[in-house]
């Protein structure tokens, strides 16, 4: 499990290199990214302020060149998640509400929206159901367990409806 | 395990976006773990491996490991092996089945592979059997991030050439073309309403394979080929480029080597244009 305790000294390894900014594909696209200063912001203390959070691919490259491994893409992740706990983030709920409904009603989350793709699916065998009752309600208990339903559906609007 | 025959037995875990988008990723794999002595089955019910929540923020790590847990043991019936045909599932369900907290359960004893990985130790068995003609093709290879910069243990690394897929490809005779962009991302990850900021991500893979000839692009990662497909649409409609370069998952690209049915058991017309699919036609003579 990644726990706070275990991420927070992770900025403290950075030596400021630059090395993950120059692989980044993002940061050549965009100035607006760029991974060495939200390493830095993580360090202050200061990462969850940062817009930027949201324009990670989350490709692990800057990972694979850092010299001193620090887990930059798992550090990104943990700045959104603690965004999203402490005060919601609309775009989030706009663009994802539909994944998050879709896994809590039938289990996946791409779905089939092609007449020539269900017709192969049905002649190769590959009609795999999706959750129905009772497995739909063991899955809502371990989300249950894990206090994770309510706070995916209020995060994500869906109690609000 | 073995079944009574001596056979490996596994769970071909196939993942929403290729089974529900591209379902001939699902079926040439299934085919090529048969051809490879693999007992294969299906999960009973499909669950998500809800990488996709997690990379957003929407769930923890440790939300994804119990959903793991929760996917192996009441929908796999607890196997040995899950083999996934997703960079994004890999990630997912090895670490998963590989963290302390599931390692120390008794209960969950999976052991997680990628399917390019059984095709890569059986690659040569497979050249054997090999009846289309793959001299001609110029491959680009992607192997996509979550598999080539894997942040939580080894992975399988190219004995002949630089990659996975590569040796694959160069085991069926294929031709591996260079490519300025080989290592970078697809930028299929980005964060949906940053989608038209870093359109230049995949724009600029694409510039960089179409730039070295390649016939085709070789992956082994649904999510990235979905990626590849819907950056060339958009490209057309640009009129940045007159015709995509069909993109292939490897399971359809050893399917076809093999002389598998090109469509009705790799399913191409399912991801590509009549005539991407005549020009691939011509070029391997299936």
């Amino acid at each position: 499990m990644v726990t706070i305790d275990k991420l927070s000294s992770e900025p403290n390894k950075c030596v400021q290199c630059g090395a993950c900014t120059s692989a980044c594909a993002v940061s050549r696209a965009t100035k607006r990214f760029n991974p060495r200063l939200l390493i830095y912001a993580a360090k202050k203390g200061l990462i969850t302020e940062r817009e930027d959070i949201w324009l990670c691919l989350n490709c692990h490259i800057c990972e694979a060149r850092c010299p001193n491994s620090v887990r930059i893409s798992d550090l990104i992740l943990d700045a959104r998640r603690k965004v999203l706990e402490r005060h919601g983030e609309e775009r989030v709920s706009e663009f994802y509400s539909s994944f998050v409904r879709a896994l809590l009603n039938i289990g996946v989350m791409a779905f089939v929206t092609s007449s020539r793709v269900e017709d192969f699916k049905s002649e190769s065998g590959l009609n795999i159901p999706m959750l129905t009752e009772p497995l739909k309600s063991e899955l809502h208990e371990l989300l249950k367990k894990m206090n994770l339903e309510a706070r995916l559906k209020e995060a994500m609007g869906i109690e609000r409806e | 395990m073995r079944g009574s025959d001596g056979t490996k037995e596994v769970v071909l875990y196939p993942g929403c976006v290729s089974l529900n988008k591209y379902p001939g990723i699902v079926k040439s794999s299934i085919e090529l773990l048969k051809i490879l002595n693999v007992n294969v089955r299906l999960p009973t019910n499909m669950l998500c491996c809800s990488r996709p929540l997690e990379r957003i923020g929407i769930i923890g790590e440790e939300h994804t490991n119990a959903l793991a847990r929760f996917n192996v043991t009441k929908f796999m019936d607890n196997p040995d092996e899950v083999v996934v045909v997703c960079n994004g599932c890999y990630l997912a369900l090895r670490r998963a089945l590989e963290a302390d907290e599931l390692g120390k359960d008794a209960e969950v004893k999976a052991k997680c592979s990628h399917i390019a990985e059984l095709l890569w130790h059986g690659r040569h068995e497979l050249a054997r059997k090999a009846r289309t003609r793959m001299e001609k093709l110029k491959v680009a290879v992607h192997v996509g991030c979550h598999y080539l910069f894997y942040p939580h243990g080894d992975i399988v690394k190219g004995e002949e050439g630089e990659d996975i897929l590569e040796d694959i490809a160069l085991a069926f005779n294929a031709n591996v073309v260079d490519y300025e962009e080989r290592r970078t991302c697809c930028g299929g990850t980005i964060v949906k309403w940053f989608r038209d900021v870093t359109f230049s991500i995949p724009r600029r893979k694409l510039e960089s394979i179409i730039e070295s000839g390649a016939d085709v692009i070789l992956t082994m990662c649904p999510y990235c080929l979905r990626t590849f497909i819907r950056a060339q649409q958009r490209l057309k409609k640009l009129k940045e480029v007159e015709r995509a370069v069909p993109t292939l998952h490897v399971s359809q690209f050893v399917a076809i080597a093999l002389g598998l049915d090109p469509l009705k058991s790799a399913g191409l017309h399912l991801q590509m244009s009549a005539q991407e699919l005549e020009g691939l036609r011509r070029l391997l003579t299936f």
